[in-house]
């Protein structure tokens, strides 16, 4: 039987995101937005979609006068990110 | 990168993950700037050790006090780097600064205890020192600092036979070839 896959998950920058986030402690949004080839307004609104989701934390601070955003992958996202796998091996396999 | 528009199937989802796994992965910087700058600041300590030892100077130690000045130009260019670089930072960079870290905190209680351990302090020293080169070697995956840390170990066990005199030196020709070589080499790779 096909699992369900998380509708957050299941879209090419968001998935993309969150695969560069589990491999690092944390990333800032001009590294989440060179490595992901996107823009900034498109990555803007899929980082507080994740962000909203709990799947991610943000830290906005500043560095001199230029504004800073560091994104960090959460437990919850792991676990998203974990049940998502799965449910596509699901897919795989069938 | 679209957002949601395309729809993805399966494969392409896990060709994507490992394509941005692969991307995050191996993002290690090899920053050779703490390699070098420790390496000569701990050859200067132990070669004016040895030398304030020679001319029977009543305090040998006290040229130990140039790490107070080390650890704060340490902490200062740490600060520096992380605001100017972007702030990502990789598992293995963090593991990384935690074990310089926590061998640092060794370094600097051990002579305190040394009545403890029959004033055999270099040898511990470069002993532990042995075990955060070979893995910071590893974590930057650079063959000349794993190399370097077995030239710790054997410094480390060589000084347990010698006078603390002698293990000053040995302690710095093991410091140059076992830290200060690779950092060389590590800065010429940029």
């Amino acid at each position: 039987m096909f699992k369900e896959l998380d509708p957050l998950l299941h879209s090419q920058l968001r998935l993309a995101i969150m695969s560069l986030l589990l491999g690092l402690d944390s990333a800032d949004f001009t590294f989440l937005k060179e490595k992901t080839n996107s823009t900034a307004g498109n990555i803007s609104v899929q980082l507080d979609k994740l962000s909203e989701a709990g799947y991610i934390s943000i830290e906005k601070s500043f560095n001199g006068k230029k504004p800073l955003t560091t994104c960090k992958i959460t437990k919850k996202g792991i676990k998203a990110f974990e049940d998502y796998v799965n449910s596509l091996k699901t897919y795989i396999k069938n | 990168m679209n957002n949601e528009t395309e729809k993805l199937s399966p494969q392409q989802s896990l060709d994507l993950i490992t394509a941005m796994i692969n991307q995050a992965k191996g993002n290690v910087r090899n920053n050779s700037f703490y390699y070098l700058f420790w390496g000569w600041v701990l050859i200067v300590a132990h070669l004016g050790s040895f030398i304030l030892n020679r001319i029977d100077f009543d305090y040998p130690f006290a040229v130990w006090l140039i790490v107070i000045p080390g650890w704060i130009v340490s902490f200062l260019y740490g600060s520096n780097q992380s605001k100017r670089e972007n702030r990502t930072t990789t598992h293995l960079e963090r593991v990384n600064i935690t074990l310089w870290i926590s061998f640092g905190s060794i370094a600097a209680v051990i002579p305190f205890f040394g009545g403890y351990i029959n004033y055999q302090i270099n040898p511990i020293i470069l002993l532990v020192g042995s075990m955060a080169t070979v893995t910071s070697g590893t974590i930057l995956k650079f063959l000349p600092l794993m190399a370097g840390g077995v030239v710790f170990f054997v410094g480390g066990l060589l000084c347990f036979f010698m006078s603390s005199e002698i293990q000053s030196l040995v302690s710095a020709v093991t410091i140059a070839i076992g830290y200060l070589v690779p950092g060389y080499l590590l800065k010429s790779q940029k």
